[in-house]
């Protein structure tokens, strides 16, 4: 048997004895594995449940998510306001989501899972209701669906989903009846699957209204903000485009009025951007056509072919709208396990680059400059005109 | 204080005396937070020791965990939970090299930075420092199926039934890479005797 000598030995013994984690380690991982073993449990839990339980639980998580994320945006644009507040209905109820973004935080009822009863709606699935200015109709989404309720998305919601369609066929700058089928097609696919009808009009309502949240909200962000709002505010709301009004269905009008409505009420016109589209196209085509500045010139192809479908954007969306809010809470190890995630299901994600901002930030927090460093770098390389790399060398004075 | 293990290990030498955990948990009983009280420490060596670079060991050691949260259902008790866990970290950590390379070592002044601030000692730390990042550098040395063993019975002290089931092998096997790899940690440190100009 093959001997080591006693210097090997003395090494190996050390290397037992002195090698492994501290407390503060162990402290570290467990304060960012919260949260996650949380989420999984959340998401078993609702997997296990009906489908349309679970859909609509899934559904609020995502809106509250968003709008938790809306909230926190405007707060550090001092160029925002509050638009009106967006009544959606589901099912038979309605829930008035409030103008600050904060679910429940105002007067209004907030539908229970446990009060919601099945509902009522038309055979195209959508269940239709208008309102002078402000209303929005849909139907929730069906198990698997990641259809958001029409709200006022965050202007990263509304980038991120621009960026991840125009990802999708980055030659295309002007909207095409291909992209719309292209965009549409996955999301009336799962949702037909799953057994219920297209909410259609959901998907659009959603777009429509980020795209008027976006013109309130994201116009580059406020000077001084000590948070990543600014890191991530300054993607150019390129002017969106409503449904073109050729064969729409009832939702998608009502949507259309609204985004309208919206848009009259917003504050400021930088958010038109290069104005590519014209008012009147298809929602989703239009989103091929939103190409934040910077952004998809300074990636490879290879790296934008990946799948951008309406649920992974809003799961991506998931990650790192939470790890940002987890920063900005003064939680930058939990930030960095949230970015992990989003790293380890997405790496050529759609928020590839706002994720590896809010790591780097989040990694300067930590005191972990190294690291940090590397992650800047990676940034760079990627992105080298991004005004995330300004935004990221800037905060962590790198 | 633990003996040395200067032979090879046919005898039932337990490891890691530090963790008290039950080494065959029912599925039942198992939470994942009790699995991470219970084997944080060896996760994070195991991920550490089989090259994962410093700078990414939270994120692996994270993701090892949530792995293991969410397969803990699957875990029927019918091997030991370390071995369990050997597997899903080992899988961690290649995916994490696939994904990022691997890293420089870094420098000793680097490593002056890492020097806990609050030890009065810091020169020994550093030192002892420097002989871990010594034996990491060693190991890197290795290939990865010499370092998974060589990290299992050397480091870690789990005995040959318990290697051959971590790392699916036959018992006579893994004497033999043992061997082996005992034989390429010796020949790594030879050459960074002659590189340092020590002997």
């Amino acid at each position: 048997m093959t001997e080591l000598d006693p210097e090997a030995r003395a090494l190996i013994v050390h290397t037992r004895l002195r090698d492994g984690p501290t407390a503060a380690d162990r402290a570290r991982l467990r304060e960012r594995l919260a949260p996650l073993w949380a989420a999984e449990r959340a998401a078993q839990s609702t997997q296990r449940g009906l489908p349309l339980t679970a859909a609509r639980g899934r559904l609020r998580w995502i809106t509250a998510l968003l709008l938790a994320t809306s909230s926190f945006w405007r707060s550090d644009n001092p160029a925002s306001h509050s638009p009106a507040p967006v009544v959606v209905n589901v099912g038979d109820e309605a829930a008035r989501l409030p103008a600050d973004g904060m679910l429940g935080a105002t007067a209004g009822p907030t539908p229970r899972l446990e009060d919601e009863k099945p509902p009522s709606v038309a055979q195209d699935g959508t269940a239709l209701q208008s309102a002078p200015g402000a209303t929005v109709a849909s139907r929730s989404p069906a198990v698997g669906s990641r259809g958001v309720r029409s709200h006022q998305a965050p202007p990263v919601a509304a980038a991120a989903r621009r960026a991840a369609v125009a990802n999708r066929d980055s030659r295309s700058v002007q909207p095409t009846a291909a992209n719309a089928a292209a965009t549409r097609a996955p999301v009336s696919e799962t949702l037909a699957a799953a057994g219920t009808p297209l909410a259609s009009g959901a998907k659009a309502a959603t777009q429509a209204v980020s795209q008027a949240s976006c013109q309130s909200g994201a116009l580059g962000g406020s000077a001084g903000s000590p948070t990543s709002a600014d890191l991530l505010g300054d993607r150019s709301c390129l002017h969106p485009a409503a449904n073109s009004g050729k064969g729409v269905s009832k939702p998608e009008r009502s949507v259309k009025a609204v985004a309208a409505g919206l848009a009259k009420r917003a504050s400021g016109g930088s958010g038109r951007g290069d104005g590519l589209t014209p008012a009147g196209s298809d929602a989703s085509a239009v989103a091929a056509g939103l190409v934040a500045p910077g952004r998809t010139e300074d990636i490879a192809p290879a790296k934008r072919a990946h799948e951008l479908t309406p649920q992974a954007i809003d799961d991506e969306l998931q990650w790192v709208g939470a790890a940002r809010d987890a920063l900005d809470r003064g939680q930058p190890s939990r930030a960095l396990g949230l970015v992990q995630q989003h790293a380890f299901r997405y790496p050529q994600g759609a928020l590839a680059l706002e994720r590896r901002a809010v790591q780097a930030l989040a990694l300067c927090a930590l005191n972990r400059r190294t690291p940090a460093r590397s992650v800047l770098a990676d940034l760079q390389r990627l992105a080298p005109t991004s005004p995330l790399v300004a935004r990221v060398r800037q905060r962590c004075e790198l | 204080m633990r003996s040395i293990a200067l032979s090879s290990p046919t005898g039932a030498q337990l490891s890691c005396a530090t963790e008290a955990a039950p080494e065959r948990e029912t599925r039942e009983a198992l939470a994942v937070e009790e699995v991470y009280e219970a084997h944080f420490d060896f996760v994070w060596r195991t991920a550490r020791r089989l090259g994962t670079p410093e700078s990414q060991v939270d994120d692996v050691v994270q993701e090892v965990f949530v792995v293991v949260q969410r397969r803990l259902a699957e875990f029927e008790g019918r091997s030991q939970l370390k071995t369990w866990l050997f597997g899903i970290t080992r899988r961690v950590v290649l995916a994490n090299i696939r994904r990022h390379g691997r890293q420089q070592r870094i420098s000793l002044d680097e490593l002056a930075e890492l020097a806990d601030p609050s030890c009065q000692d810091a020169e020994s730390q550093l030192m002892a420092d420097e002989d871990t990042q010594l034996m990491y550098s060693l190991l890197d040395e290795l290939s990865a199926d010499k370092r998974e063993v060589f990290v299992l019975a050397e480091l870690e002290e789990l005995s040959g039934p318990a290697i051959a089931e971590a790392l699916d092998l036959q018992l006579s096997n893994v004497y033999a890479r043992i061997r082996v790899a005992r034989r390429a940690f010796a020949a790594a440190l030879q050459r960074h005797r002659l590189r340092t100009g020590r002997r």
